[in-house]
């Protein structure tokens, strides 16, 4: 047997998770196949609109928290829509901190998640920009599911404090709490 | 082959990259998510350089807002051009995670990327950023040590 072909058959045997994929190929080559279905004159002038868009944005008015806060986001939304098995499944945010015992830090209640609105079920590992954090899902009243995120403070997340970003129809606003960055997703209402 | 198979091949790719560094499937996925909607928004370019360079980046800053070292530094050393790739017998995958997990990040990266992407020295020292010399240096001592690991752990 050879060294490098058993590294080889060792690495082949490791495969992201299917699904995940799946969602990930559709996220990243949404804009690249929107693009194959418009003419190459369409395709010209879009192409001028986005440069132009990216001149404005990055030249004119430069807003160096935007690619964090829409990277968290884009991570956030990613894994409430993929249904991820939970770690602990409890409406108790005490049974959480004691049987969540890999955490660096004590889950928290917030002032902006209403206890009395949004009811806890359960939560699992997760990361943020590489931190072990908590993803929490939450239902509310109306029956939509929610995902609250909550990870260790740290000095990188100052650019992001107070941040909202739209990703996929879901609003992801972003707050510093109790030592903690929370992340709330919630979908946002169609029916104005 | 579709646009949307060579993706999906990438990714992988892309992921057992990731994998090699962090040795931790779910951190590898982050990775690889991170740097695949970072090259979405840049528009490019998919091919796998670019995305071992971001991945790679993204790797290197997590550890350091840990204020951990990724990749420590390494001594130039001596090293035998006659290497002897052969192993007495096939090696279970849960030996060779076991091994693997033994490894720092920068052991396990020279060896997927020369054994599985099969690069060439000089493409690795390219990628990496380390002198050639180093590269041979750091894969043979590397390749070494997990010869020795999988045949000593074999005894028992």
């Amino acid at each position: 047997m050879k060294l490098n072909s058993e590294l080889k058959r060792y690495y082949d045997s490791k495969k992201m998770d299917p699904a995940r994929l799946d969602r990930l190929i559709r996220t990243a080559s949404a804009p690249r196949s929107s693009f194959w279905k418009i003419g190459m004159r369409v395709a010209a002038v879009a192409l001028l609109l986005i440069a132009a868009l990216w001149f404005f944005r990055f030249t004119l008015f430069p807003t160096p928290s935007s690619e964090l806060a829409e990277s968290i986001a884009t991570h956030v939304v990613f894994y409430h829509e993929e249904p991820m098995p939970l770690t602990v499944q409890t409406s108790q945010l005490e049974t959480l901190t004691m049987e969540m015992t890999r955490l660096k830090f004590t889950p928290s209640t917030s002032s902006v998640v209403d206890s009395s609105l949004y009811h806890l079920y359960g939560a699992r590992y997760c990361h943020i920009q590489g931190d072990l954090a908590l993803h929490m899902r939450l239902t509310r009243d109306d029956g939509q599911s929610v995902t609250l995120y909550q990870v260790k403070d740290d000095p990188k997340f100052d650019i992001v404090d107070g941040k909202e970003v739209v990703v996929n129809g879901y609003k992801v606003r972003m707050w510093r709490e109790n030592g903690l960055l929370m992340c709330l997703a919630e979908k946002i209402a169609t029916d104005v | 082959m579709t646009d949307e198979s060579q993706l999906r091949d990438l990714l992988q790719r892309g992921y057992r990259y990731a994998l090699s560094l962090t040795h931790e499937p779910d951190q590898a996925e982050d990775l690889v998510q991170d740097a695949a909607l970072s090259i979405s928004r840049r528009g490019g370019p998919w091919n796998m350089p670019f995305l071992i360079t971001i991945i790679r980046n993204r790797f290197i800053d997590v550890y350091r807002r840990k204020k951990l070292v990724p990749f420590e530094s390494i001594d130039e050393q001596a090293y035998d051009i006659y290497e002897d790739d052969s192993l007495p017998d096939p090696v279970e995958n849960d030996h060779m995670e076991a091994i693997l997990a033994g490894l720092k990040p920068a052991e396990r990266e020279i060896l997927y990327l020369s054994a599985v992407e099969e690069y060439t020295t000089a493409e690795i020292a390219e990628m990496t950023g380390r002198p050639r010399g180093t590269v041979l240096s750091l894969l043979h001592r590397t390749k070494l040590k997990l010869r020795k690991r999988l045949s000593h752990e074999a005894q028992f």
